[in-house]
């Protein structure tokens, strides 16, 4: 996490240019002190809280749309539009810029630090205390024995490799990561050959959109793939649960657990 | 060399091309070989073969349609995608796909490609008119490709799909990853179809080179036949560009270095320049397929490196002789 303006006493009103910050902020802190997230926030495609957001004015990584707002405390992600990051610090905001946790550890550290940023220290610890919880009722469930191998498969072949929080997932849910295991680090993309060579035993569909008009999307309905995993479990994750980190973990365990072959 | 042995050669050529893309991959894989297990089957007949296909099938579009339209409009410097016919196809099926009308019928996705084609072509007929010097059809061809390049951004913006912005650079320099027999099966009528009645013009354009009354006293009756081969040019490339992006320099490439070995007759280049554009465009999907990182390389790029110097010879050359 990078504060670029250490000006964050009175951090009553806060605007968000980040669809993870955005959920975050949902999660920990009352409506009435947000004053800006992204569009994203009330797609019900990309957001678990779109109902949540519903209502909070929006903006779509514009100066001139959170300037008039004059919150205390600007939050923006890794990724964000560089330029509007500096155009606000540069007329004085309090600008704090958030990386992604790549680890499951790494969610819990992350988390904590965005409590302590935004004043709501007790309701960031209740979070993690529910997260874990949750992912220990779903780690129960997973039988013993050697682990299934996964594929991950997104739109334009992105897989998710080592260093990445899927990754951790897999693996808590007792999986092997094709992606990992043929040495993608971060987030690559697997080609069609390297997934029917390798034979998975699991095709995790991630990112499936509600909307499938697109070139992306039409390589998930490849005939290879309906071939390759016409008896084999194919498990499906919507964006809302893998694009930021969160109590949607859970959701993601528990989905593997629960389609584990045999 | 004779027109007959050079097609030969250039088959021949052209198999053996094919063969090697259908070896070539993450593993090699003998085509002619027995599988040993069920999965090299599917990696050579359902990922392989069907690029493969469309390589050839695309290729020899692209390079047919380059032919015909030098022949036509006598000009050397057309080309589907310099005129702005393939990014017109490009245009057409991006509104198809990205509306949703894909799925309506299984031909969508080729007749919004034909559709775009079909009044790109009428477009820049009009503005450069059919005896057009050499640099009005290139200024009417820009104009047009960056007007339709735009549409296809202002498409891809309105798209409901989060992917569809980031593909607008899959239709500008164009692909053939991913795609399955599907693709080649809703694509390869309307490719057969027009290029079938752009090969049936092929006297007719040897009478045309000889000037436009020459033909029309040789009985050529000139109307019908340069709407056959527009309408056959439109055909063959909108249904390409609808199954594979917008693949430029291969019309402009693949007749130029052919056409002296034919003696410039523009009846004998269409054969030759269909098989010469099949075979670039197999190999640019081996040397995409070798040479990429993480990301598979756009197969425009490939063509357009090898084109764009080409390009620009060939302006400078034709600035002196005046062709």
């Amino acid at each position: 996490m990078v504060l670029l303006s250490m000006n964050v006493l009175a951090q009553e009103r806060i605007a968000s240019l980040n669809l993870c910050t955005d959920l975050l902020l949902l999660e920990l802190v009352e409506p009435e002190r947000i004053v800006s997230l992204t569009y994203w926030a009330s797609d019900p495609d990309l957001s678990y809280l779109a109902e949540r957001a519903r209502g909070i004015p929006v903006n779509h990584s514009l100066a001139e749309e959170i300037v008039p707002r004059d919150p205390d405390l600007i939050l923006a992600g890794q990724f964000s539009d560089v330029q509007v990051v500096s155009m606000l610090t540069r007329l004085g905001y309090p600008v704090a810029v958030l990386d992604v946790p790549l680890t499951l550890a790494g969610m819990r550290a992350h988390i904590l630090e965005f409590g302590e940023l935004v004043g709501e220290p007790e309701a960031a610890l209740a979070l993690v205390d529910k997260i874990d919880a949750g992912l220990r009722e779903a780690v129960a469930a997973v039988p013993a024995g050697e682990p299934p191998l996964a594929a991950v498969y997104g739109p334009q072949g992105v897989s998710p490799g080592s260093d990445t929080l899927l990754n951790d997932l897999l693996s808590l849910a007792g999986y092997r990561n094709l992606a990992a295991e043929l040495g993608i680090v971060s987030y690559g993309t697997l080609s069609l050959e390297d997934l029917v060579m390798a034979q998975p035993d699991v095709l995790v569909l991630d990112n499936v959109a509600s909307n499938t008009d697109s070139i992306a999307h039409r390589a998930l309905q490849h005939p290879v793939l309906r071939r390759q995993f016409a008896d084999k479990p194919v498990l499906s994750l919507p964006p809302k649960w893998s694009v930021c980190v969160g109590p949607t973990v859970v959701d993601v365990v528990t989905v593997l657990v629960a389609g584990r072959p045999g | 060399m004779k027109g007959g042995g050079l097609v030969w050669l250039l088959l021949l050529a052209l198999l053996i091309a094919t063969a090697l893309g259908l070896a070539f991959g993450k593993v090699w894989l003998n085509p002619f070989a027995a599988v040993q297990e069920p999965w090299q089957a599917i990696v050579l007949w359902e990922i392989r073969l069907p690029r493969v296909l469309l390589a050839i099938m695309v290729g020899g579009v692209l390079g047919l349609s380059g032919a015909a339209l030098q022949g036509l409009l006598r000009n050397p410097l057309a080309d589907p995608a310099i005129v702005g016919v393939s990014a017109c196809a490009a245009f057409g099926a991006v509104v198809v796909l990205y509306s949703g009308m894909a799925s309506l019928v299984w031909f969508a996705l080729p007749l919004g490609g034909m559709v775009g084609a079909g009044l790109s072509v009428i477009l820049v007929y009009l503005l450069a008119g059919s005896r057009s010097s050499l640099f009005s059809l290139i200024l009417a061809g820009m104009a047009v490709n960056a007007f339709v390049g735009a549409m296809i951004s202002l498409v891809l913006n309105m798209a409901a799909n989060p992917f569809a912005m980031s593909e607008i650079v899959y239709w500008l320099l164009g692909s053939f990853a991913n795609r399955s027999l599907d693709d080649v099966a809703i694509a390869a009528p309307f490719m057969a179809f027009g290029s079938a009645i752009v090969l049936t013009s092929g006297r007719y354009l040897n009478a045309l080179s000889l000037g436009e009354d020459t033909a029309a006293s040789l009985g050529f009756n000139g109307e019908r036949w340069r709407w056959l081969v527009v309408g056959g040019v439109a055909c063959a490339v909108g249904a390409a560009v609808s199954v594979s992006g917008n693949i430029g320099f291969v019309g402009l490439l693949v007749p130029h270095l052919l056409r002296p070995l034919v003696g410039h007759e523009p009846r004998r280049l269409l054969w030759v320049s269909a098989l010469g554009g099949a075979m670039l465009l197999v190999l640019a999907d081996m040397l995409v397929q070798g040479i990429s990182g993480r990301v598979e390389l756009k197969l425009g790029v490939i063509t357009a490196l090898i084109g764009g110097p080409f390009f620009l010879y060939l302006i400078v050359k034709t600035r002196s002789t005046n062709w």
